[in-house]
């Protein structure tokens, strides 16, 4: 019992050192914070390459957690030529940064880059959570003049009726301007113990004592821990401006699925959506349940649109242990099927 | 290395793994009602408030004492930070339009 209580601090000391988004990869452009990666890859067989887009908390690490397990990694053995936006770790210096910011110009300037180093014409997005939103947001501004010829979002929220969140925050009793007056970047510590307290037992008891009875049996996988853990822990601010319309514009008014939402003066239209869209839900997700994405899929123009709804979390349904089989492949071959052969599979990949 | 153990190892471990998950079950189901509450709803938004404004007065009080100290506190480092980002965003789109410009030129194979 002792030597397993030694362990298991022992795991819990040291998951700092965990090894997390392993897979190499290339800067293609930065600007501000935000980091577009290219993943090396020597066997692209698709000629559409997938742009992935995570949400505002947390790092998009997440994609790319360990090897073996590893989204990213799954897509580059499908032949997908694969990019990352990484948003950064914002700092106070950034809060005029807004959501006109990631939408109209960091998202549309990655795509760009994108275009211009895989020199394909068009790209999937693949939105999670925020980063889902966000690219609905995009598409939803440009319908289609945008580059994304398909749309893939997990576990986003579009209509936020129901949620915890819109329990939480959406109500007078969350001062949002308060906040984010005091706060030029709101400290995402904060808004992770948020995210704890919706299961406060499961997250700040459960998974500790789940931990020390795998030590105590002999079954810990410490790496699948420390992984996960590290992740978590790894928490960027989010920027004030952002901050205050995301919790103003998304939970206050649910401005997005009413219509009236406006970036740059030009209405946010979920009706001009015309890209193949794959809408990803997760069954126990308590962050952006499933009926906060399932709008969506009657609110598009598009002629192409799919729903999976799987068993899992909020990020445990992309990166959990069951993943691999029971979800990335169904991803895959959605956008198999919708991005093409690329000509010059043959040739040497090029470099970023 | 440790040596694996197994939940017979010790006698009382089973029951006690069992009243410990019984317990959380209990548990967790009444703490998730509970965070859904108007209660708790008030008394989060005023802990958020709270903690704001001791942030705020806590550095309030530290960049007071460094400009005090005649050196660049908190607010001097983000105001450079802010101008950094202004250039950053002119430099982008000025990097964007002479992208354009070579773009069209080799597509056109024009000479200047």
């Amino acid at each position: 019992m002792a030597a397993a209580a030694v362990e298991t601090l022992n795991i819990l000391l040291t998951t700092d050192d965990a090894r997390i988004a392993t897979t190499p990869k290339d800067v293609v452009w930065t600007h501000r914070t935000t980091t577009l990666y290219r993943y090396r890859s020597a066997d692209r067989r698709h000629a559409i390459p997938v742009l992935l887009v995570f949400a505002l908390i947390n790092r998009p690490h997440i994609f790319d957690l360990r090897p073996g397990h590893s989204f990213v990694e799954y897509l580059l053995g499908e032949g997908f030529d694969v990019y990352l936006l990484d948003w950064g770790q914002p700092g106070p210096e950034d809060a005029d940064t807004g959501l006109e910011y990631y939408v109209c110009d960091a998202l549309p300037w990655a795509m760009r880059e994108v275009k211009r180093s895989s020199g394909a014409q068009e790209l999937t997005l693949v939105g999670w959570c925020i980063g889902g939103t966000l690219c609905t947001m995009h598409a939803a501004l440009e319908g289609a003049r945008s580059p994304a010829r398909n749309l893939v979002l997990l576990t986003t929220p579009i209509d936020t009726t129901g949620s915890l969140y819109r329990t939480w925050i959406g109500g007078d009793s969350f001062d949002v301007e308060h906040v984010t007056d005091g706060w030029p970047a709101v400290p995402g510590v904060a808004i992770d113990v948020a995210n704890k307290l919706m299961k406060p037992v499961t997250n700040l008891w459960t998974t500790y004592r789940r931990l020390g009875e795998s030590v105590y049996d002999g079954t810990v996988d410490r790496e699948a821990y420390q992984s996960m853990a590290k992740w978590i822990a790894d928490n960027p601010a989010f920027p004030a401006r952002a901050f205050r319309e995301w919790v103003t514009w998304l939970y206050k008014q649910n401005r997005l699925v009413r219509g009236h939402l406006r970036l740059r003066g030009r209405r946010v239209e979920l009706a001009r959506i015309e890209q193949s869209l794959l809408v990803v839900t997760a069954g126990a997700d308590h962050i952006a349940p499933p009926t906060n994405s399932w709008p969506l899929l009657d609110m598009t123009a598009s002629s192409d649109v799919e729903h999976l709804d799987r068993p899992g979390g909020h990020i445990g349904l992309m990166a959990g242990s069951k993943a691999r089989k029971e979800v990335w492949p169904d991803v895959a071959a959605w956008l198999g099927a919708r991005s093409g052969t690329d000509a010059s599979s043959d040739r040497p990949a090029p470099g970023p | 290395m440790t040596v694996p153990f197994t939940a017979g190892d010790w006698p009382m471990v089973a029951p006690l793994r069992q009243a410990l998950v019984d317990a959380e079950k209990a548990m967790s189901s009444s703490m998730e009602q509970l965070v859904d509450s108007k209660g708790f709803t008030e008394v989060l938004g005023q802990a958020a408030e709270n903690l704001v404004a001791l942030t705020t007065l806590n550095a309030g009080v530290w960049d007071l004492v460094l400009r005090n100290l005649r050196m660049a506190g908190r607010a001097d480092v983000d105001r450079l930070g802010q101008r950094l980002n202004q250039i950053e965003d002119k430099l982008e789109v000025l990097l964007q339009e002479l992208e354009r410009l070579g773009d069209d030129r080799a597509q056109t194979g024009g000479s200047a």
